[in-house]
């Protein structure tokens, strides 16, 4: 009797369906970027310079990455007008729903491929791809997507292989906020850079930053916004630097 | 020839040791818990079986090699003591229809298709009658590609179904069986690839995985009559109710009437 137990256990589990794949979590680089506890002070604000060079200097190399994720996550959220390629399968359609314009069972995802920008002078599949994996819902996609950057060719002639996970807020409405964590190898004209981890938050049409930590001086966000200005968030909210002072949101004024 | 085949037909008839009268030494096989004894042999239109053991018995159907199905199933009855008895029977049922294909072409990822029975049958045997309860677990999968413009999915279903028969056995030679099929369980799963294009840079794949339950009863019974000669056995009867496929244990959701036909010989 004890050759019944895999065949029920069987009837459970072995139903040939496909499960969705597990987006990872990001909650803990969510909560870095949402709870930030640093004071910029005359004492800190030297520390964070020299702590935020490094991240500030890759954010600006990169800065294309951001605009190819935009692209693509504007792509996604305009399905309704792309074409329909091929549709193939078997499906038993129990419960149809739509999520972009696009009726699908209950348990879809989504692969997005794009190929990178390149410099301009390279055929396609020279120029690598992003591959970024969406779980779908009623109202569009789950905030978090990930995949991996294969060989991806910048305009600025960097290459990015690694994994990368964004989330993506605001939707279906509108994106407000892209979360990017990026881990790999980058290279140029063949030469590769050290192996590196980088997050930043991309926000359409206001800037960029990146979640710095000052040595005994707390979390804050470094970044800069498009108008060309430094951005920096601390406990007290946003503030506007330049060269040579940062005004807080009340005013108050701290040399760097 | 026309001479010959009545000769023909009545050697096959009772030619060869009696392995197949309907007494307690040569029970009938297919709803049952019973076993081929250890080297007999049933061939027929369907199955062929041979007896291992004492208690266990192996089968194909020759008809799906033809189709090049590959498929095979072993019966084990662990325990069996005063006319009754539990047996266990597990199948294999494969189809790749890169058998099909004469030059194979690298890295393709040709549809595959299998089915995998279990079936749990318990007897009972009182004087002129053996009752039968049967529990048919079947697990049906289909993987692959056919061509990347045409198929790329998997799917399936799994199936419990309820088979009780009930065998009157009037003479040594004649018996009448009421036998039906009952849906316990029927579950459909799928995938389907969509593939959207947004512009010459990017595509989409959006791939919706779905499983449904089959609600509402389903299920038929059949009335037959069963010969047993010497050697030679022959079923004829009619089944009314939903159309359950063969070894798949699915079923067609159609109510008709359609025959009960098998015939074979035990050596």
């Amino acid at each position: 009797m004890r050759a019944l137990l895999p065949v029920a256990l069987c009837l459970g589990a072995c139903t040939n369906e496909v499960e969705p794949p597990k987006a990872p979590n990001m909650s803990a680089l969510v909560a870095r970027y949402t709870q930030i506890d640093g004071e910029l002070t005359p004492e800190t604000a030297p520390r964070l310079l020299e702590a935020s060079a490094a991240k500030l200097g890759f954010l600006a190399d990169t800065e294309e990455l951001l605009g190819l994720i935009e692209a693509v996550a504007t792509g996604i959220a305009n399905l309704d007008d792309a074409t329909v390629k091929q549709e193939d399968g078997l499906a038993a359609r129990a419960q149809p729903l739509t999520a972009a314009g696009v009726t699908i069972e209950a348990g879809a995802w989504a692969i997005y491929r794009r190929v990178c920008p390149g410099t301009g002078a390279e055929a396609r599949p020279s120029r690598g791809k992003l591959s970024l994996t969406l779980l779908l819902t009623d109202d569009g996609f789950e905030p978090v997507v990930w995949g991996g950057l294969a060989q991806c060719l910048l305009a600025s002639a960097l290459r990015m292989d690694g994994d990368i996970r964004l989330r993506v807020d605001g939707l279906p409405a509108g994106i407000t906020g892209v979360l990017v964590d990026f881990e790999g190898q980058l290279s140029q004209e063949g030469a590769p850079w050290e192996r590196l981890r980088f997050d930043a938050r991309y926000v359409p049409g206001e800037g960029v930053l990146t979640a710095v930590d000052v040595p005994d001086g707390g979390t804050f966000l470094v970044g800069y916004g498009f108008d060309g200005g430094v951005r920096v968030v601390d406990a007290q909210g946003p503030w506007r630097c330049d060269t040579s002072v940062c005004v807080g949101p009340d005013g108050q004024r701290v040399p760097w | 020839m026309k001479r010959a085949l009545p000769g023909l037909l009545g050697l096959l008839l009772v030619a060869g040791p009696a392995a197949a009268y309907h007494d307690p030494e040569t029970p009938a096989t297919d709803y049952s818990i019973y076993t081929l004894k250890p080297w007999e042999l049933r061939l027929g239109l369907f199955a062929a079986e041979l007896g291992l053991l004492e208690s266990v018995q192996v089968s194909t159907y020759p008809l799906f090699w033809l189709v090049k199905v590959k498929n095979a199933q072993i019966k084990w009855r662990p325990w069996e003591s005063g006319g009754r008895g539990v047996s266990l029977e597990l199948g294999i049922f494969s189809l790749d229809l890169a058998d099909f294909v004469d030059e194979q072409e690298a890295g393709k990822d040709y549809p595959q298709f299998k089915v995998v029975p279990f079936n749990l049958v318990g007897s009972s045997r009182h004087d002129d009658f053996t009752f039968n309860a049967g529990l048919s677990f079947t697990w049906v999968n289909f993987s692959g590609t056919v061509d990347s413009a045409d198929l790329e999915a998997v799917g399936g279903a799994s199936t419990v179904m309820f088979r009780p028969a009930i065998e009157y056995r009037l003479s040594r030679t004649f018996a009448l069986v009421a036998e039906g099929r009952v849906k316990i369980y029927e579950r459909y799963s799928g995938r389907v690839v969509t593939t959207y294009t947004i512009d010459a840079d990017s595509e989409v794949d959006v791939v919706g995985s779905a499983g449904a339950e089959v609600d509402g009863p389903k299920g038929n019974v059949g009335l037959s009559a069963y010969w047993s000669w010497a050697t030679f056995n022959l079923r004829l009867g009619l089944t009314y109710g939903h159309i359950a496929v063969p070894v798949v244990n699915v079923f067609i959701p159609q109510v008709s009437v359609f025959p009960i036909v098998d015939a074979f010989w035990r050596f």
